[in-house]
């Protein structure tokens, strides 16, 4: 009958197991289900995009603190460098501020020497126990025993005084002279003389 | 729970009325489903194919009985629906009668099938089955009954054929009762519009493959109803005008016919024209109006 439902007459015979529809808002049951599958789906997939991203994150920054470590190494070669340098060239300043006391000593022996002499061999030695004393072993050729007072005398006007003196004097003006020099003020020498003289 | 149901529930076909269920229409039934709609009659059997969308494709007309027609084209007819559902309608071996005071309790064509005393009454009969359309104005009502032997005969031509059968119905009873239904909201929308003013006889000629139903109704009332079987063909319709012909003579002035016609509802209307020249003619025919109707109720 075409009613309002409007359904066509049916004249078959009765029919059996006829299920009737499930109510429409359970439709909503199914499409949870698709919805949260496909939720489910898509957050996977998200994770595993971040967790890819996040592992070549790291090791980028992996390789960047590979990178960092053996620029720090190569810098603390090149710290280490730099502090022996700088450890011998204090040790050099060390020995130009050491030397400087017997520099004068080196300039007025060197001085003295007459126009045909020469040196052959000059050492100057200081022991760190008794700075005052400086050893001295001098060898020069030409010039002889005259040569030799005449830079004794040198070594005098600049404050020494040779002790222990032990001098060898070989054929053709050679001469191996070794002493102990202990330095003394004159200055003060003076003073004393000059003070005795007054009394 | 089967893993079946579990699937038709994920498939959304839980939720759709199953295809053998007769409370539903044609069109919630077969919803993205082919289905193929037959028209039987004495001569052959006549069928068109309706597509998932619902609308309708192939046709084509096979004469000779439906026993060999269905044995002929069984494989073709399979092809042409999902899981081989087909819907006829009859247009043989049934009668239209016109009955008064049947019970209106709101009875489903279920308990007309199965028991039908219920409904009819002493009218009721063994072996036949039946469908209704009331008059809502009066205490008529427009009574199909079909000889349940040749319900079951076509049954089991189905079945055996391997296609299944979801609905079987009268194509010129159908029609009746859409004529009916639109009569029904003519007469109420004139009504609103005219106040008290009566509509007057109608005489409703419902035609289709040669079948025919006219009913006749005064002030809303039925008063009369020829319904005839293979009663004429496009080649021979002086049947059809002897029929109607008495009953157009008793047409007063205001009365009008509504015309309700198959395909052949030119030559239908020709000769009312013919014989009521003077009576205004409401032709609701469409074309394919049988096929329409089975697709969609």
């Amino acid at each position: 009958m075409i009613g309002s439902e409007k359904i066509l007459h049916d004249l078959k015979s009765e029919r059996d197991g006829i299920t009737k529809p499930l109510p429409r808002i359970l439709t909503l049951v199914p499409i949870a289900l698709f919805l949260s599958v496909g939720a489910a789906v898509f957050l996977n997939i998200s994770f595993l995009i971040k967790k890819k991203e996040s592992e070549e994150l790291s090791a980028q920054w992996k390789l960047k603190a590979e990178s960092e470590y053996s620029e720090k190494a190569f810098t603390e070669k090149q710290i280490d460098l730099i502090k022996n340098q700088d450890r011998k060239a204090e040790e050099i300043i060390k020995w130009i501020n050491g030397s400087k006391q017997i520099q004068p000593l080196a300039l007025c022996i060197a001085r003295s020497m007459g126009q045909k002499s020469s040196i052959e061999e000059l050492l100057l030695y200081r022991d760190d126990k008794n700075p005052h004393q400086v050893r001295i072993e001098l060898k020069f050729i030409n010039g002889g025993q005259n040569q030799l007072d005449v830079t004794l005398s040198a070594i005098n006007s600049i404050g020494y005084r040779a002790y222990s003196a032990n001098q060898n004097l070989a054929q053709g003006g050679k001469v191996d002279y070794q002493a102990t020099l202990i330095w003394q003020d004159n200055h003060l020498l003076t003073k004393e003389l000059s003070f005795n003289n007054e009394q | 729970m089967k893993l079946s149901d579990v699937s038709k529930v994920l498939s959304f076909a839980s939720f759709r009325p199953d295809p053998d269920d007769g409370s539903f229409s044609w069109k919630k039934r077969f919803t993205k489903r082919k289905s193929l709609l037959l028209n039987l009659s004495r001569d052959g059997v006549a069928w068109r194919a309706a597509s998932r969308e619902g609308t309708l494709t192939e046709s084509g007309f096979i004469q000779g009985p439906l026993k060999d027609v269905l044995q002929e084209m069984s494989d073709e007819f399979s092809a042409m629906t999902d899981n081989g559902w087909c819907a006829v309608s009859v247009n043989q071996r049934y009668v239209i009668t016109l009955e008064k005071n049947l019970t209106r309790k709101d009875l489903t064509n279920d308990v007309l099938r199965v028991t039908p005393r219920l409904v009819l009454g002493a009218k009721a009969e063994r072996g036949k089955r039946y469908s209704l359309a009331h008059n809502p104005e009066s205490n008529t009502s427009a009574l199909l009954s079909v000889d349940e032997e040749y319900i079951k005969e076509i049954e089991g031509l189905f079945k055996a054929s391997g296609l299944k059968l979801g609905r079987i119905c009268c194509g010129v009873f159908a029609m009746l009762d859409e004529t009916l239904n639109q009569i029904q909201l003519a007469t109420k929308e004139y009504k609103d519009e005219n106040a008290k003013d009566s509509l007057g006889g109608i005489l409703s000629v419902i035609s289709c493959n040669g079948s025919v139903c006219i009913l006749k109704s005064e002030k809303e009332k039925w008063t009369e109803l020829r319904s005839r079987v293979a009663l004429f063909t496009e080649d021979d319709i002086a049947p059809l005008e002897k029929i109607l012909l008495p009953m157009v003579n008793d047409l007063k002035e205001g009365d009008r016919i509504v015309l309700n016609a198959c395909e052949e509802g030119s030559q239908v209307r020709k000769l009312l024209r013919g014989i009521a020249p003077s009576i205004k003619i409401n032709d609701i025919s469409r074309s394919a109006a049988i096929w329409n109707l089975m697709s969609k109720y």
